[in-house]
């Protein structure tokens, strides 16, 4: 159970992942790096947990753990309930259908030479064997309900801007009805007067439909707008947890401060120092 | 065209400010029109482009992607022939010296001597097969003439100014043994190691993270306050340009369409588009929606007629607004492309 009382979703507890490190000249491995050092959190339905840190933090391998697109070394991953490091086969694939994901990188997540309407409604093939007309149906509709204009279902990724991309993306996400969404850094590759408009669309999604997001960022100043809960990860480990409110006006742990320090605020800093003369480096060579 | 207006010092200033035409800038930029190859043909992809780049201040470009920022940046570096561009119109002073026109070997001299340039990704920047102190070395031995010993002496010395620890021991490192921050140390160590008297930084800490980006901007700042540098600062990024920048050009589908000190143009923007992207700042919706703005940025080849933000603006009036492209005209002591000036009450940032 969350602090809120509502039912959690995903459970997961000491979950670990080291990947191995470089072979030396003589064919020695080097030390493994624990990209995931024993981690534990909640995500309850419907509610948004952001997962935040620096690059090598360890939060997308959270994502991919979570999916089990890589393979834990340890720990549990529990899913409405179903241990899901225990499933294989069938039920794996049945459980699969409940966690969905959207990568940063519209371009790259969709196949270039399958027209977007078929990208779309593909995992309900793969699923279900849903028939084509069903397919189609099924897509417009998504699409539609992405704000995509239902007319693009024979369009093809090239003739998109990003943030249709990512609206198609987050369309085929949706096709197979997902309770969570991991979504790592989802708007990072988009114009920030476009990031909004995808942002604002997840968040009408979560509220339309139930959904629960987990949400991977580098960007604080984002992770406030969108989430509910944070968690901050350094090296592999969370340094600390809590609701929005909580870690951006308290932040306890001293790496939180740094980092919400660090974020530029869009206000001009009004002190000015005056014009240097004849600096250092101007000196010498001229 | 942007006219160079008498300099009128606002009353709480005491320098110069950079960017809205003044007399003793170092760079000038006039009339710019850069065109591009888009399926086969000449295509517009900066049009009317003015700014002044003064010692000591930094200018900030600020758009999205296809707003023409880098290209603009890349012309005053004269780069537009070899990034596949040809600039059809203005001109680009440097110290009193046109630039525009000026052949390959004496654009190369230039940039060697005058201009410095830091770009979004010092890895590929780089080149991956020679140590850190050697590329500075070469540098400085190409177009300072210095003889190698003191090249290399003049390369641990900018590495040392780049607050690089150990600047000796680092300077025999090759890039991939350094962090990406470290990496961005040394390219700005190379762009300032010939005294250059302006610095172009396009997206410099994009890549980086953000408590690395802090230190990288700081050090900009103290350098430029070492140096006297001129600094145009590229980046998509409003608050990184509100912390670094004097003065912003903001650009929107090949044209800039609010100019001025930074103050104005945050606080009380005169262009529905400057307005639309302060609202879409996650730091400043703190908690609410975020406002968004439908559509997207036109490609070049596909401006509108009019207006280029006409048919996103919330406060488009047909008629006027989609007749024709609209001039650059004084608003509250700053400059806006819009037809509506004056009309508008936008809202900015909040004063901290």
């Amino acid at each position: 159970m969350t602090e809120a009382g509502r039912p959690a979703l995903l459970q997961v507890a000491d979950l670990r992942k080291t990947f191995p490190g470089r072979r030396t000249l003589l064919g020695r491995r080097e030390p493994g790096v624990a990209a995931v050092a024993g981690i534990s959190f909640d995500v309850a339905a419907g509610e948004c947990l952001a997962v935040v840190g620096e690059s090598g933090a360890g939060k997308s391998t959270v994502g991919r753990l979570v999916l089990r697109l890589i393979e834990p070394d340890a720990g549990r991953i529990v899913l409405d309930g179903t241990d899901v490091r225990a499933l294989r086969g069938e039920a794996l694939r049945a459980i699969r259908k409940d966690v969905q994901m959207i990568f940063q990188d519209p371009f790259g997540s969709l196949d270039p030479r399958v027209a977007i309407g078929e990208s779309v409604a593909e995992p309900l093939l793969v699923h279900f064997g849903t028939p084509a007309a069903e397919r189609a149906r099924t897509a417009r509709e998504l699409l539609d309900r992405v704000g995509v204009p239902a007319g693009y279902v024979d369009r093809f990724p090239a003739e998109l801007s990003g943030g249709q991309l990512q609206r198609v993306a987050i369309a085929r996400a949706l096709s197979l009805r997902p309770k969570l969404i991991v979504c790592d850094e989802p708007v990072a590759a988009l114009d920030v007067s476009v990031q909004a408009q995808v942002l604002n669309l997840m968040g009408e999604l979560r509220r339309e439909l139930g959904l629960s997001y987990l949400f991977i960022s580098h960007d604080l100043s984002l992770v406030e707008v969108v989430a509910d809960r944070v968690l901050v990860m350094r090296r592999g480990e969370v340094v600390e947890e809590g609701t929005i409110s909580a870690v951006y006006r308290s932040p306890q742990h001293l790496y939180t401060q740094e980092l919400l320090a660090a974020i530029p605020a869009p206000v001009p800093r009004r002190v000015r120092t005056p014009l240097a003369v004849g600096g250092r480096l101007n000196s010498a060579g001229r | 065209m942007a006219s160079p207006r008498s300099v009128t010092v606002p009353a709480a200033r005491t320098v110069p400010t950079a960017g809205t035409g003044d007399a003793d800038a170092l760079l000038q930029v006039r009339g710019l029109n850069v065109e591009f190859r888009v399926d086969g043909r000449w295509t517009p992809v900066v049009r009317d482009v003015s700014f002044d780049v003064v010692a000591g201040r930094t200018l900030g470009l600020v758009g999205e992607s296809g707003s023409g920022k880098t290209v603009s940046a890349m012309a005053l570096l004269g780069l537009t022939g070899a990034t596949g561009g040809r600039i059809t119109a203005g001109s680009v002073r440097l110290d009193g010296r046109e630039l525009v026109g000026l052949d390959p070997e004496q654009l190369r001299e230039v940039r060697g001597r005058q201009l410095g340039m830091i770009f979004q990704q010092p890895m590929r920047s780089l080149n991956p097969a020679f140590t850190v102190g050697e590329q500075i070395a070469e540098t400085v031995r190409r177009h300072l003439r210095l003889p190698r010993r003191q090249a290399w002496a003049r390369a641990v010395e900018m590495l040392d100014l780049v607050r690089i620890p150990e600047p000796a021991r680092r300077a025999h490192d090759y890039p991939h043994m350094l962090s990406g921050g470290m990496c961005q140390r040394v390219m700005i160590a190379m762009a300032v190691a010939c005294e250059p008297r302006i610095v172009v930084a396009d997206e410099p800490t994009t890549a980086l993270d953000v408590t690395v980006q802090k230190h990288v901007l700081q050090l900009l700042r103290d350098l430029q306050e070492q140096t006297g540098i001129g600094l145009v600062f590229v980046s998509h990024d409003l608050a990184v340009i509100a912390e670094m920048c004097d003065s912003v050009a903001v650009m929107y589908a090949g044209e800039i369409v609010e100019h001025g000190d930074v103050e104005p143009v945050f606080f009380t923007p005169t262009h529905p588009y400057t307005a639309a992207l302060l609202a879409s700042i996650p730091r400043a919706a703190h908690g609410q929606e975020l406002r968004a703005t439908p559509g997207s940025v036109p490609a070049p080849g596909a401006w509108p007629a009019g207006c280029h933000f006409e048919p996103r603006c919330a406060h488009a009036v047909p008629g006027r607004c989609d007749a024709a492209t609209p001039e650059l005209v004084e608003a509250a002591g700053h400059r806006a492309r819009c037809v509506r000036v004056g009309e508008l009450q936008l809202a900015g940032v909040a004063r901290a």
